[in-house]
């Protein structure tokens, strides 16, 4: 038995494709250079929140939704992302002498498991401020659905982390949830904000 | 008007288009009932049990969504927890799409309810898989205005809505008249009204509207136990889990069809307790009235043409032509909210439903004098029947002729008491008395011949204490003053006086004795205080005061009281804001002379708190207080007229929904080029579901300018101006195409 061996003819790239090419990958790094550039953008252009009150002072991604009206100090959401909006919030909760962070966020678990479907510790952490100091990071998943009963919504699973450290007889808790789907992207926005929060 | 927006912006150039186009709106007549809204407010209520991890159907009902945040106006017998429905969870089923059944959605919890007004109001209050929704966590539901009962004529036209089965149908609306008015002892304005509109069982609880499509009553009926409940009861599941669905499982009663609607103006101070949160608590001696030991009954009917006190102005057997005004009064006695009672009247041997009263629920107290007729409605010649039923068994029956010239018969009328002061006049409220030795009584008499025979009979608890019989020997016509003088005095209690003539009973009425002389009333309720304290226990050492800071964690009233005997109804009363939240009427249970009786509310809302304390609907006693600025808080999501506005976002490209997109309502204080993405700024948000469908809850103010924005990864900002929508558009459905990039 015979066997034919050979090679499979060269591609011959007309010019008019290899310009296509080059477009392309020119395109290509020119897309990712101003994706690289609106994210960097984006994290410069910083909205200002300062509330002498409660002796809290931020920067947050300009045209995120800041609100104070809820259970907290204020906090601030991504109303682009399509579904769940990533959502920062800064709250302070009462401590007594022989209160621990770990007491403030069990109570933090109690309340949510009461409210939030599916609701769960993933675990808990060190998280160093950007004084140096430490505190003590929780984090969760639940899973969220857009309230409106006549629509159909679509439910979304949510990453949360809580940072909480007590300062002056409170305790001041940075609470962070996102889409999974953009949760470790959207926690550089975290660290930026944690970064410039003053409190 | 929609207007297109380019917006330029100093270093992010951003360019705004809005590709939007408006659909044909849909347009409503000023005038028109908004029927759609009416549905979408209208939800479907299952009382259920629960047992072995599984939810047993108990009881269906109808009900009205009357607030943005969840308050459910219904009937209260079959969601409170009962004989009949015994189930210990509410499901609420939502109107989602106009045209199919509604579906489940939430848990609600009772608010506040009247078992005898057979009124309860509800609040969502879990998720459907039973978790606490947070404050402020729901969305803005659609709702109806409550309007004003007291306003409605007969005649007038009056719409139904409610779900007609156990929830295999879409919300229905009946439509028909106010046929006719049924009066009986309780609070302003008809008790019942009448309606010929086909209204089925299951729709009792819902809503009916008046022609503006404001909520005027709640279709009422009352299925009760025994043999006639099978005929309107349905078994639907395999409630005892042998395999079969069959009369050995629990029945789902519905009743027969509602003709009776209760006016809302009854619900009114639930409502209100509800929309502020307002519970009122009442000290253990005053609150467990016990059950009575034996069955209801009813005796001593017998007809008057008119009402004066509560009592009858005088008793007739006849009734001439053009009578426009007839009641039947009977005694009752260990009548409870579960009792179920019903009058039947007939005209010739016909039955008449104009003034006839299908099966409802007692509303009364457990004993006392019960009227049940109507005033100004024609009742027409002919010899009337009234039966009364309690529990589907007739207790009595009385005749009445109406026709014929008006006799000049003698009659006794108009029974008022009081004292008598030094110059012989008679002094006092009319049916209170305080303490002493006699009581006197005044009354009109007419048509009197001279030597009949008439007697005047007293009653102390039921008990005969003094009889006088004597030939007339006054004028024809006049007014006439009697006393009693009991061995012992007056002591504290209820009281009867029966005036016969010839040995017919002509006039009759009622009084209560209870209290010290202090002027025209008595002197029963003293030293009201107020403190806000966290016990009913710390009230009674705290001091008081009449005005007191915002967030108090409770507001408690205390009294004094004495002489009122064991039994007595009285009456306790709260208002806010001039505006009753609480009414409750029952028997005195404590010893007759004491101090502190204490009744508070948890965590008042800012406002004016007035409590009152009555007798026989005299105001005995009131202490007012302010609680903060002296004012109830402003709802600002209590308007419910104006636009629902809903659309679809959709990719200008692909022409496909786009899901999960928020859409920003700007208040119309700003432009979209203002906006600063302040929550201040927001008068709505809404989020596109999985086909791109939204609709924002809040209704937006007619003739009102909005800017809306809407950013989304992926698709190019959008702003617009100047939406502005006009009071015949309740409706409006906007296309929203965003462009990739």
């Amino acid at each position: 038995m015979e066997f034919e061996t050979g090679r499979t003819p060269a591609i011959q790239i007309t010019p008019r494709q290899r310009w296509s090419i080059a477009i392309t990958y020119f395109l290509l790094i020119c897309g990712f250079a101003l994706g690289v550039n609106q994210r960097d953008s984006t994290l410069n252009q910083a909205s200002v929140y300062s509330n002498l009150e409660a002796g809290i002072s931020a920067s947050y991604p300009a045209r995120w939704l800041l609100e104070e009206s809820g259970a907290y100090i204020f906090r601030v959401r991504d109303m682009s992302h399509r579904g769940y909006n990533t959502v920062i919030e800064v709250s302070t909760a009462p401590v007594g002498p022989d209160t621990t962070e770990r007491n403030i966020l069990d109570q933090l678990s109690l309340q949510r498991s009461q409210t939030l479907t599916d609701y769960s510790v993933l675990g808990y952490d060190s998280f160093r401020l950007p004084d140096e100091s430490q505190a003590i990071s929780m984090s969760y998943s639940y899973v969220a659905r857009d309230a409106s009963p006549f629509l159909e919504g679509v439910s979304s699973i949510v990453n949360g982390l809580d940072i909480l450290a007590i300062r002056r007889g409170q305790a001041v808790i940075i609470a962070f949830r996102a889409d999974i789907s953009v949760y470790g992207r959207e926690l550089e926005t975290l660290r930026w904000f944690v970064q410039n929060l003053e409190f | 008007m929609i207007a297109l927006a380019l917006m330029f912006r100093p270093r992010n150039i951003t360019i705004l288009l809005l590709l939007l186009s408006s659909i044909p709106l849909l347009a409503q007549r000023p005038g028109d009932i908004d029927i759609d809204q009416i549905k979408r407010a209208t939800v479907f209520i299952y009382q259920v049990e629960s047992a072995l991890n599984d939810l047993v159907i108990k009881c269906v009902s109808s009900g009205t969504l009357i607030s943005a945040d969840g308050l459910i106006v219904t009937n209260a017998h079959s969601v409170l927890p009962g004989q009949q429905c015994d189930g210990d969870q509410l499901i609420v089923s939502l109107n989602v799409d106009l045209s199919e059944q509604p579906i489940p959605k939430y848990r609600a919890e009772v608010f506040s309810a009247d078992a005898g007004l057979d009124i309860a109001v509800l609040r969502i209050a879990r998720e459907l898989d039973g978790r606490l929704i947070s404050k402020g966590g729901l969305p803005i539901l659609p709702f109806v205005e409550v309007g004003d009962s007291n306003a409605v004529a007969i005649d007038d036209n009056m719409i139904v809505a409610g779900y007609p089965d156990f929830g295999n149908q879409p919300v229905a609306i009946a439509r028909g008249t106010v046929t006719a008015f049924v009066s009986e002892p309780i609070g302003r304005g008809p008790s019942w009204f009448k309606t010929r509109a086909e209204i089925p069982g299951a729709m009792s609880g819902g809503g009916a509207y008046d022609s503006a499509g404001r909520l005027i009553g709640i279709p009422t009926n009352a299925p009760f136990g025994g043999l006639a409940a099978a005929a309107t009861c349905r078994y639907i599941a395999d409630t005892n889990r042998d395999g079969l669905v069959n009369n050995s499982d629990a029945c789902v009663p519905t009743g027969e069809f509602v003709s009776t609607v209760r006016p809302i103006s009854h619900a009114q101070s639930l409502i209100r307790a509800a929309r502020h949160n307002l519970k009122v608590n009442i000290a253990t001696a005053l609150a467990n009235v016990p059950a009575p030991l034996h069955p209801p009954r009813a005796s001593r009917l017998f007809f008057a043409p008119s009402v004066a006190d509560g009592g009858p102005s005088t008793v007739v057997g006849a009734m001439p032509n053009n009578t426009k005004s007839l009641f039947l009064f009977f005694d009752y006695d260990n009548m409870t909210a579960e009792t179920v009672y019903e009058l039947r009247v007939t005209r010739d041997g016909i039955p008449d439903t104009t003034f006839s009263l299908p099966p409802v629920r007692w509303s009364g107290r457990e004993s006392g004098l019960w009227h049940i007729g109507s005033r100004e409605q024609a009742w027409a010649n002919g010899a009337y029947e009234f039966t009364l039923l309690i529990n589907g068994t007739s207790v009595g029956s009385k005749r009445i002729v109406v026709g014929g010239a008006a006799e000049s018969s003698s009659q006794f009328s108009d029974i008022v008491f009081g004292t008598l002061d030094q110059s012989g006049a008679l002094v006092g409220n009319g049916s209170i008395l305080p303490l002493g030795d006699i009581a006197s009584a005044r009354f009109l008499y007419a048509n009197m011949r001279a030597n009949a025979p008439w007697s005047a009979i007293w009653y102390f608890s039921g008990a005969e204490v003094a009889r006088s019989t004597d030939n007339w020997s006054d004028a024809n016509h006049g007014a006439k003053v009697i006393k009693v003088a009991p061995n012992g005095g007056l002591q504290p209690g209820q009281y009867r006086l029966e005036l016969y003539i010839a040995g017919a009973l002509s006039a009759t009425s009622d009084f209560i004795v209870a209290g010290r002389p202090a002027g025209p009333l008595p002197e029963i309720f003293t030293n009201i205080r107020h403190t806000s304290v966290d016990s009913p226990l710390a009230a009674r050492a705290a001091p008081s005061s009449t005005s007191f800071p915002g967030s108090i964690q409770g507001l408690y009233a205390l009294f004094d009281w004495r002489q009122i005997a064991p039994g007595t109804p009285w009456t306790l009363r709260w208002l806010v804001d001039d505006q009753a939240f609480f009414q409750a009427t029952q028997p005195w249970l404590t010893v007759d002379s004491g101090r502190d009786l204490t009744v508070w509310i948890d965590q008042p809302p800012d406002g004016s708190y007035k409590l009152q304390l009555l007798v026989n609907n005299l105001k005995l006693a009131e202490e007012e207080v302010t609680i903060g600025i002296g004012q109830l808080p402003i709802d600002r999501l209590s308007q419910s007229e104006g636009t629902i506005l809903s659309g679809k976002i959709i990719d200008a490209t692909t022409r496909i929904g786009i899901p999960s997109v928020t859409i920003v309502l700007v208040s119309e204080d700003y432009a979209a080029s203002e906006f600063l993405w302040r929550e201040d700024q927001i008068f709505a948000l809404a989020t596109s579901d999985r086909n791109g469908d939204f609709q924002f809850a809040r209704p937006l103010a007619f003739d009102t300018f909005y800017s809306m924005v809407i950013e989304a990864d992926g698709y190019i900002p959008l702003a617009a101006d100047e939406f502005d929508f006009s009071a015949d558009q309740p409706y409006a459905e906007i296309e929203i195409a965003m462009a990739p990039g």
